[in-house]
């Protein structure tokens, strides 16, 4: 009946892409554009979303074309050869994504909830929920997204509101130094780390309204802007251009520096974290799934439940094999600055310009 | 297929056979008897003692077969064996539950079931009369679930007195009852009950097809065959609402859900059963709205707290007592100074001594279960706090969860939230809030993946756009009945107006 139709509604999708993308922008975005252009932070957000909009109305437009799935898709439009290869670009880029996110992850459960916890343990644990969810298919999980984003969201917005009287306004308005390229560095940064609008593409394909999507996107880039903004005039506001620039992770400082009224929690990191967790844990889960879809239709075949596992134990070696967050701070940054991101924007250019060319000849089924 | 044995019309010749079938069963009564008034016609009658009413047999068989039927039927003795049959078929018995049978297999069904069965010599074919009268205990109040406010009729054993007390509910000819037996040896009867308007005909065909599934020896309640027909029979969740209130059910029957009767089963089964289902009680609409819309508030809350909270404690008890405020702090390291147990194993204690102490109140009689319950709880827990076994904050904690767990209306969903609180409180031992969330996150996976009857278990607080967020008005949150105008998503999408404000025009 409702259950078993594999289609999702344009609520869920949003849900899905809003989490999906602000996870990981909520952690590195703040300290990025401070770094780059101080308190002119907005501008690159502003600019990096505009390009983030506009390259998720390019993806919105392609799987507007996608019937079945986006593999069968790039191969009908590009050639089996050239969609295999596209493929294979997304496939490693994900499991890039997804072994930094765990790092990533791994690195604060440390610092601020379980530190003496080896951190193979936290992985594993978070790869076999992740992994045993994503096996479960694209309508569980965007039933578990519809519940777990309230639960995300409502608390961050909780903590930017409550910091707002600890705000110092003349740190958000203060001069800033940079330059035309350091502004269009900040907004490379902003575009390359919520690139995670690319899962769009697997995603919108089974959009139960497919011509909703286009609204989607706008609305979904748009939540994502505001929330980066907000969350990026608190850190400058809190911890002033300088402050940030010493701390590892800001936004871990913005929640212990946030009382909630009436005492009955001393440190909010720690229960912040724990809203983190469910964030993490979607954009794992999304991560593996997408993967999953991709080889599954990379060869027209194979069980969902085993390829997740597969991938599960693929990224949980990877991980294994890097130990550290620091190695893949410095690893992921350089492979999405200079070949991640740009392959990508131009696949998708190139689909885009093919889409054009080829017109309505195109079919995936 | 087992082939059916057919009746001969030698009566002789199904007498052996029936003799043989019912051998050594001696609450059986069965006499060979002539009628008519040469007594030329040779009548064979059975049924199991005690099951049948009596008078009904003596009024409307015997006193015409013996006294009246010798009388007035003159002639009779020497017509063929055909109209011989007929007339005792048509003529000498005083009802119209009655119909015929041809084979002995259906004899065996319908004498065990309490009827009477009815050979005449020189025909193949048997009259069964519905005599049914089981001994039975009369109606009275659910005692699982208890209202201040509402009927106070409960379902009893008796599956037709159930039927007739959703019936006289629900004066509408479109309630329909189709009737099946199940169970090799116990030929259990299930109704199935819906409203033929309302209810989507896909879910009455997929309960017809699931009842049809499987094949087992008996049910003897309806809570066995509840496992056979869920969706996922291995999840601790409930995915078919029980329950012993006929006004619950009839209520369910107007929403197009399907009610399952169940003979021998004071307990009607409810499909389809979204989580949010068992989180309603009847006085949640009998009563003025603001306060239940309250107490369904109040309810869910309970609901969580019930599964969350040991985790929670344990959980910032032995990994993060930072985000505590000192003084609450202080007070928790004060209460447990002493305790040798670590945080965790000290709840775990606790609420398995909680269990046990639940079980034995259950299992022992009224008067010493309670007695059980002053002496586990009051007495035991008090000497267990005073030897420093346990902290009393973990009394406090287990009782917290105890209460609430008692808030919510379905025992069912009870029972899966304690098996929950386990799970939850093990991962959060043995990694804080980290394993708290991992084992949220699992359960919702798990309820995620549910559906009751192809609807979606977290409905209506996942896929709500399907119809509207409509269900909403009758979730967290009850509205006033003014303004919940239509039917849950379950019902069939033309039949979804309930409820029309005539002062509005």
């Amino acid at each position: 009946m409702f259950s078993i139709n594999n289609k999702i509604s344009s609520r869920q999708i949003k849900m899905i892409s809003i989490i999906e993308v602000f996870s990981t922008a909520s952690l590195l975005l703040p300290k990025l554009v401070i770094e780059t252009t101080g308190t002119l932070g907005w501008a690159p957000i502003v600019i990096g979303s505009i390009g983030i909009l506009l390259y998720g109305l390019l993806i919105q437009k392609v799987t507007s074309k996608i019937e079945s799935g986006f593999v069968a898709f790039a191969r009908s439009l590009l050639g089996k050869f050239l969609g295999t290869i596209v493929a294979l670009v997304f496939i490693i880029k994900l499991i890039f994504a997804v072994v930094f996110v765990l790092s990533l992850f791994t690195k604060i459960i440390n610092i601020s909830l379980l530190p003496l916890t080896p951190s193979w343990v936290i992985i594993f644990c978070m790869l076999v929920v992740s992994s045993w969810c994503a096996c479960k298919g694209l309508e569980v999980r965007a039933r578990i997204t519809e519940i777990l984003f309230w639960i995300i969201i409502i608390p961050i917005v909780l903590i930017l509101l409550l910091a707002i009287p600890e705000l110092k306004l003349d740190e958000i308005v203060g001069k800033s130094d940079a330059g035309v390229i350091d502004v269009i560095k900040g907004s490379y940064f902003t575009f390359m780390i919520c690139s995670a609008i690319e899962l769009f593409l697997f995603t919108a394909p089974y959009a139960e309204k497919k011509k909703d999507n286009r609204k989607s996107i706008v609305r979904i880039v748009i939540t994502i802007a505001v929330l980066n903004i907000a969350l990026y005039l608190t850190t400058v506001g809190l911890f002033g251009v300088n402050g940030t620039l010493r701390l590892e992770i800001p936004t871990l400082n913005i929640m212990q520096n946030v009382k909630l009224p009436g005492s009955l929690i001393e440190r909010m990191d720690a229960l912040m974290i724990s809203f983190w967790i469910l964030s993490i844990f979607s954009v794992t889960n999304a991560y593996i799934f997408h993967l999953a879809t991709i080889t599954k239709e990379m060869f027209k075949n194979g069980k969902q439940e085993l390829i997740c596992g597969l991938y599960g134990i693929i990224i949980f070696g990877i991980t294994f094999f890097i130990k550290d967050y620091e190695s893949m701070n410095k690893l992921f940054p350089l492979y999405m600055s200079y070949f991640g991101m740009p392959i990508t924007v131009v696949i998708m250019i190139i689909i885009g310009i093919t889409l054009l060319i080829k017109g309505d000849k195109v079919c995936d089924k | 297929m087992v082939e059916k044995r057919m009746l001969s019309k030698d009566l002789d010749t199904n007498i052996a056979i029936i003799q043989e079938i019912f051998v050594d069963c001696q609450d059986l009564v069965c006499k060979k008897f002539p009628i008519g008034k040469d007594l030329s016609i040779q009548v064979y009658a059975l049924y199991f003692d005690v099951m049948v009413d009596r008078d009904a047999i003596e009024n409307t068989i015997i006193k015409n077969f013996i006294s009246e039927g010798r009388i007035i039927y003159e002639g009779v003795d020497a017509k063929s064996d055909s109209e011989k049959y007929n007339y005792v078929n048509s003529g000498a018995i005083a009802t119209i539950d009655k119909k015929e049978v041809e084979s002995i297999d259906e004899i065996i069904s319908a004498v065990t079931s309490g009827d009477t069965a009815i050979l005449v010599e020189g025909e193949a074919k048997c009259i069964i009369v519905a005599t049914k009268k089981f001994p039975t205990r009369g109606i009275s109040e659910p005692d699982n679930e208890v209202v201040v406010r509402g009927s106070k009729d409960g379902f009893t054993e008796i599956y037709r007195m159930n039927t007739v007390l959703i019936r006289r509910r629900i004066r509408d000819p479109r309630l329909k009852l189709k009737q099946f037996e199940v169970g090799v040896r116990s030929k259990t009867t299930v109704g199935i009950m819906y409203m033929k308007d309302l209810a989507r005909d896909s879910v009455v065909s997929e309960v017809e097809k699931n009842i049809k599934s499987f094949e087992i020896d008996a049910i003897l309640d309806s809570g066995m065959l509840e496992q056979l027909i869920e969706d996922k029979g291995y999840s601790p969740f409930p995915q078919v609402q029980a329950t012993q209130r006929p006004d619950k059910t009839a209520s369910a029957l107007l929403e197009g859900r399907v009610a399952l009767i169940v003979d021998n089963s004071p307990f009607a089964l409810i499909v389809p059963a979204t989580l949010n289902c068992f989180l309603q009680a009847s006085d949640d609409y009998y009563s003025r709205w603001g306060i239940m819309a309250l107490t369904r508030i109040i309810r869910y809350i309970a609901a969580v707290i019930a599964v969350l909270l040991p985790g929670i404690y344990v959980a910032v008890t032995t990994f993060h007592t930072a985000i505590l405020p000192t003084t609450l702090a202080l007070s928790f390291a004060t209460a447990r100074e002493g305790v040798p147990f670590p945080a965790a194993l000290e709840v775990l204690i606790m609420e398995v001594a909680f269990e046990l102490l639940r079980e034995a109140g259950i299992r022992l009689p009224g008067s010493i279960g309670s007695t059980i319950g002053i002496v586990g709880g009051l007495i035991v827990g008090q000497a267990a706090v005073t030897a420093n076994l346990v902290s009393p904050i973990i009394v406090i904690i287990v009782a917290l969860t105890a209460i609430c767990s008692f808030a919510i209306p379905n025992e069912e969903l009870t029972a899966a939230i304690r098996i929950t609180k386990f799970f939850i409180l093990i991962l959060s031992a043995f990694l804080g809030f980290y394993g708290f969330w991992l084992g949220v996150i699992a359960v919702l996976i798990h309820l995620s993946t549910l559906t009751s009857y192809g609807f979606p278990y977290l409905m209506p607080f996942i896929a709500g756009s399907i119809d509207n967020y409509n269900d909403l008005e009758d979730s967290l949150f009850r509205m006033p009945f003014r303004k919940m105008k239509k039917r849950p998503i379950f019902t069939k999408e033309n039949a979804r107006v309930r409820f029309r404000d005539k002062k509005k025009g």
